[in-house]
């Protein structure tokens, strides 16, 4: 299979960029964690943020990436690479061969935001979700056809999370209701290296080469089945945007800390099935549990395949049976709150928090080496469990420190 | 007559309270008094609530 | 004694997911057999530690995969593929094995 696409780059600490955007590796249940908690007040309109962010992101790179083609590439070219792209990332099929500078129809016959977010929950959806395909439409349409970030506005017009066979999406041109301008991303390399990594029967180095053998490009349907969940490669300023501006919008209605809580629960829901998953699977078995002699070795091996994940590094400095302490070089939120926002007054590294606390209580808790079925079920029983771990953010680069320091005890 | 600990056991309740906080704009529910006794429409509300955010 | 054993994974691709279980060295010669009985099907190796899997994709209707656990088979449907089609490769699929584990059934 043959695709038009930008080029990857590694970058310091684990990152990766796809035409100038850091990528991380994120799950369907993430995704749909996280927008159902940014959804939760309608008064806040995050669907238009949701939306707004995912343009901004995706113009940006779209328009990085239109170096590498032949000449800037001619329309069929900039086509090729916005819907391989779409493609190549695990979002889906992206079809915009029916949109013109006038705008048209996008057809997205496979969503990762659509049938697989309509595979986590029991029932149809009472609204669109594939906001982040309308965001990435707009985008894609206005780069195809040379036009400015904002000039195409979406409307949802059919969406496979609702119960259509395929998703729909129209295009005209008009200024939608939310427009983000873009920002650099800066390297921020922490400044203090990441020491090697902790002396343990774990070969992190081993870890990283044997999955490097495996294809993690989205199949010919767009998807990415991997670990037993469905993952995309995801942007980081997409989630930055969107989350940081979910936070913003609830400290102006006195309700800033339960937000941070709930993006907290969400990325406890991001641990238990993605790192369980990754447990719990075939290529844990083959490649990491061999090397596992202590449940503190299960942290270490999945600590070295979050060092894939684009996330930044971790490092684990402590462990034991009731405490971990984890630093993170350049975690993508704190690296990402710097690009926006300049220095922060609070931590910001939930999604990282909830993975530390959660992946213990993974080990320590739920014993995931019996390898339980992931399923709603078990994990209420887990999350009402007596020991659970709970983590701290002790220091954050986004507020300047030198490392994010994450601290799960129980 | 029921008390928001009825309604919201656990740590998994707290997290729903939390949602059904967000979702109506109410932050004086996460200091309401977790034992007291709560009013029947205040309880049918709640209610309500937590299966709306509870669906997809 | 039955030629396989077969689990849905509920997981996140709920129904689309199979799990067979096999006598040990069936899953690889069934990706191979599989390889050769439909048209236009993809075949790929992966090198995972000190395994090999194997990966055959008939795009748009499913992929097999092979060699990541012992005996065990991965059957992955797609999004795309109509209900119907679905059910006749699941069908085709299930006869392929039945017929390495008993040759004597063809």
């Amino acid at each position: 299979m043959t695709r038009t696409l930008a080029p990857l780059s590694a970058r310091d600490h684990g990152r990766t960029l796809y035409a100038g955007e850091p990528l991380v590796f994120h799950c369907n249940f993430y995704n749909y964690w996280l927008q159902k908690t940014m959804l939760l007040d309608p008064t806040l309109h995050m669907e238009h943020v949701i939306e707004a962010a995912a343009a901004e992101a995706v113009y940006a790179m779209l328009q990085r990436g239109a170096a590498s083609l032949p000449a800037g590439g001619g329309e069929a070219g900039r086509r090729a690479l916005a819907e391989h792209t779409f493609a190549e990332l695990g979002f889906g099929t992206l079809d915009l061969s029916r949109v013109g500078p006038g705008g048209g129809t996008v057809h997205t016959p496979v969503s990762h935001y659509g049938q697989c977010f309509r595979q986590v929950v029991e029932e149809d959806f009472a609204a669109p979700q594939t906001l982040f395909d309308a965001g990435y439409a707009r985008a894609a349409a206005a780069f195809v056809h040379r036009r400015p970030a904002g000039s195409f506005r979406a409307r949802i017009d059919a969406c496979a999370s609702m119960g259509a066979a395929a998703g729909r999406i129209e295009l005209s041109l008009g200024e939608p209701e939310m427009v983000f301008g873009g920002y650099a991303h800066a390297a921020h390399l922490a400044a203090v290296p990441p020491p090697p990594f902790a002396d343990t029967s774990v070969d992190e180095a081993g870890i990283h080469t044997a999955l490097a053998g495996l294809d993690f490009s989205g199949n010919e349907e767009g998807l990415l089945p991997r670990f037993g969940v469905m993952l995309t490669r995801h942007f980081a300023s997409f989630y930055n945007r969107s989350s940081f501006e979910f936070l913003a919008r609830m400290g102006e209605t006195g309700l800033e800390e339960a937000a941070e809580m709930l993006l907290v629960d969400t990325g406890y829901r991001c641990a238990f099935h993605t790192f369980g998953g990754i447990m719990t699977s075939p290529e844990w078995d083959a490649v990491i549990r061999p090397q596992c002699r202590t449940r503190a070795d299960w942290a270490h091996g999945m600590v070295a395949v979050v060092n894939t994940l684009g996330w930044g590094t971790w490092r684990i400095r402590e462990i034991d049976d009731d405490h971990i302490v984890v630093h993170l070089h350049d975690d993508y939120e704190s690296c990402g709150w710097r690009d926006l926002y300049g220095l922060a007054d609070r931590p910001v590294s939930h999604l990282a928090a909830a993975g530390v606390a959660g992946m213990m209580n993974l080990i320590y808790c739920a014993d995931v080496h019996d390898k339980p079925t992931l399923d709603l079920d078990f994990y209420r029983r887990a999350f009402e469990s007596d020991g659970l771990f709970e983590a701290e953010q002790r220091t954050s680069m986004a507020m300047g420190h030198e490392v994010t320091e994450i601290v799960a005890s129980r | 007559m029921k008390t928001l600990n009825d309604l919201f056991p656990g740590r998994m309740g707290r997290v729903e309270l939390t949602r059904i906080a967000v979702r109506l704009r109410m932050p004086q529910l996460l200091r309401t008094n977790a034992d007291e006794a709560l009013a029947d429409d205040v309880v049918a509300a709640l209610q309500s609530a937590l299966d709306e955010v509870r669906k997809g | 004694m039955a030629a396989y054993a077969v689990e849905v994974d509920q997981g996140c691709q709920r129904g689309l997911h199979l799990r067979y279980r096999l006598a040990h060295e069936l899953p690889g010669r069934a990706v191979e057999a599989a390889r050769s009985a439909f048209d236009g099907a993809l075949y790929a190796e992966e090198p995972l530690g000190p395994r090999q899997l194997q990966r055959l994709v008939l795009p748009f209707r499913f992929e097999l995969r092979a060699g990541h656990a012992d005996g065990e088979l991965s059957f992955l449907l797609r999004f795309s593929s109509p209900e119907a089609q679905r059910g006749e490769d699941r069908a085709a699929v299930e006869r392929l094995l039945s017929l390495l584990a008993d040759p004597e059934l063809s």
